[in-house]
């Protein structure tokens, strides 16, 4: 016999469960009414330069959620939040949540991904005198673009103040969406939380925010009230072990605080650049590969980029594949000059089949063939527990890693075959060291390189070679932790290009580990 | 409380886990879910529960539990 479900606004010790996701129409509301316009959370061009490839939730937004998932509480006015934002929320996936309500004036909300603690908020209520009134809340334009401060800007002491207020009409969408009325939360209060969000990713640090951690306190609205409201923050530390910014603001109204905050937020850095002089420096020209003809499939940033620069720096012309990074591809052209080979941009979905068999039909009647595929595209990775409720996604992704290397295989090995070119396939270290959160990118990657001895068995004059470079320094590691021990990716393409001028390959697929 | 059982409650947050159990020969090994971010949260959380400051990479090249423990008996940790 299992338990009674608790019926809507009791209260138990154990927690009620349920699910959340996000869509991006709920981004772009929660970004309308919060005016925080970071384009980490709204553009899918900025957001793919970063660790995290895809927009991710605003965190507010989740906290926003979690609170629209407790219980009414008429009598009750929210007076704190302390929030974790333990991992970045993305569209689309299902989150479980976990709602603990022990008394009327403490909640705790964790979004679980499968397993995985994603965000952890705890709210504490106090109980709503009878005669409180409800501070009405002006509309402020605020900037639309966000600050841009690197780490050597954040300086302790620094303050920012302005005046702040949230787009009425789309807070009230919000409010409904969310079902926040009943929630011991007034208009000021989500207002409040709105401005958190807006003061990390628009103001300290802006652009580059990762938002951590919050402390918010909500003060009794008893004092005399103006509008606009208005804030002052100041920066308390930069922790430049974690490149984590420490800050402390308030939001008044009048002479009357509203709200006072903590809040801490990873400061992201610049996005790597691959360095022509660089390479140049780790990769004397040489006239093996000079005159060659190479596809460098998702060669517009990180080591793919690095190759394609490094293989042009050796006299080849170099077809640069990529998706949708117009900005970055066309960097990576021009940074050749011209010294060098030649760089040609080639957009493209590597795994359409039409597009793969036009790029062989062109390369055979222009040049009668091809010399060197490199395969080195990958979907965004994100960590992915490995529990049955996350299978799709498990296997929509080495549907797409297998089907963006051997799509493009499929089409040209037999272009490869006649000039005895090169098939290279950019593997990972990953499939020895088996790191435990990505059980799938080990998956598709072990199943390439299964493919790889297929295509040397039965394309013997085409060499093989499986690269498997450890952590590289990309915008996929660009994070605090992620940084420490990556190699950069100019070493990485150096020791792949030297192995590809070698003279005398040896048969058989030949494994490149060692940098 | 002593000081095992404050890094023990610090370290229950910090994983998500009531029950987790430490003891000196512990490592990162043993301890579900202990991943860059984790290790992050773990480093914030030591540092503000004892008011002590890691230098650097100091938590990560600490062999197990025992030593972070004698390592916060010599930084004089509150």
């Amino acid at each position: 016999m299992g338990l009674p479900e608790p019926s809507p606004g009791s209260r138990s010790s154990l927690p009620r469960k349920t699910t959340v996701s996000f869509t991006t129409q709920d981004l772009a509301q929660f970004s309308a009414a919060s005016r925080d316009r970071n384009p980490l959370h709204i553009s899918e061009e900025y957001a793919r330069t970063t660790p995290y490839g895809e927009p991710v939730v605003f965190g507010m937004l989740g906290v926003l959620a979690a609170l629209g998932r407790l219980s009414d509480r008429h009598d009750r006015l929210l007076q704190r939040i302390s929030i974790e934002f333990r991992n970045p929320l993305a569209v689309g996936i299902p989150y479980r949540l976990e709602v603990s309500e022990p008394t009327t004036d403490r909640a705790v909300v964790k979004f679980y991904d499968a397993t995985r603690l994603m965000l952890k908020a705890t709210f504490t209520f106090v109980p709503r005198h009878e005669d409180a009134r409800e501070t009405p809340v002006q509309e402020v334009a605020c900037s639309a673009e966000a600050a841009d401060l690197k780490k050597e800007n954040l300086l302790a002491g620094t303050r920012v103040t302005g005046a702040y207020g949230p787009a009425i009409t789309e807070l009230a969408e919000v409010i409904r969406r969310w079902e926040l009325s009943q929630k011991g939360a007034t208009a000021l209060h989500i207002s409040a939380m709105m401005w958190a969000s807006f003061v990390v990713g628009m103001e300290l640090p802006g652009k580059r925010a990762v938002f951590w951690r919050l402390e918010l306190t909500f003060h009794p609205e008893d004092g005399p009230q103006e509008n606009p409201l208005r804030y002052d923050v100041t920066i308390q530390d930069f922790d430049e072990r974690l490149d984590l910014l420490h800050t402390t603001g308030m939001l008044s109204a009048g002479p009357t605080v509203c709200a006072a905050a903590e809040m801490w937020a990873f400061v992201r850095q610049d996005s790597p650049q691959p360095s022509l002089r660089r390479l140049t420096d780790l990769l004397p020209r040489s006239e093996q590969l000079k005159g060659k003809i190479a596809l460098v499939i998702g060669g517009s940033r990180g080591l793919g980029a690095a190759i394609t620069q490094a293989l042009a720096s050796q006299g080849c012309t170099v077809f640069l594949n990529y998706h949708q990074c117009t900005t970055e591809a066309e960097r990576i052209r021009t940074s050749l000059g011209s010294t060098f080979g030649t760089i040609e941009l080639l957009q493209g979905d590597a795994s359409d089949i039409q597009w793969c068999r036009t790029v062989r039909q062109n390369l055979i009647e222009r040049y009668g063939g091809l010399d060197l595929l490199i395969c080195n595209a990958s979907p965004p990775i994100r960590p992915l527990p490995f529990v049955p409720e996350k299978f799709a996604q498990f296997q929509d992704f080495l549907a797409q890693s297998v089907a963006m290397a051997g799509i493009p295989m499929s089409a040209l090995l037999s272009a490869l075959a006649p000039r005895s070119g090169w098939n290279v396939f950019i593997s990972s270290a990953f499939v020895k060291d088996l790191p435990p959160e990505w059980p799938h990118y080990v998956t598709a990657k072990c199943a390439i390189e299964g493919l790889m001895h297929w295509a040397a068995a039965h394309y013997p004059q085409v060499h093989s070679l499986i690269v498997r470079p450890p952590k590289l320094l990309t915008d996929q590691t660009n994070t605090t932790v992620g940084r420490q021990g990556a190699m950069p990716v100019e070493q990485a393409a150096a020791a792949i290009v030297n192995r590809l001028a070698c003279p005398e390959p040896s048969q058989g697929v030949q494994i490149l580990e060692a940098f | 409380m002593e000081l095992h059982d404050r890094l023990e409650e610090v370290f229950r947050q910090v994983f998500d886990n009531e029950t987790l159990t430490l003891t000196d020969e512990m490592t990162a090994t043993d301890i579900e879910g202990w991943d860059s971010v984790a290790h992050i949260n773990l480093m914030f959380g030591i540092e503000q529960a004892f008011g002590i400051r890691f230098k650097g990479n100091e938590l990560a090249e600490m062999k197990n539990i025992g030593e972070l423990k004698h390592f916060l008996v010599d930084k004089g940790a509150r």
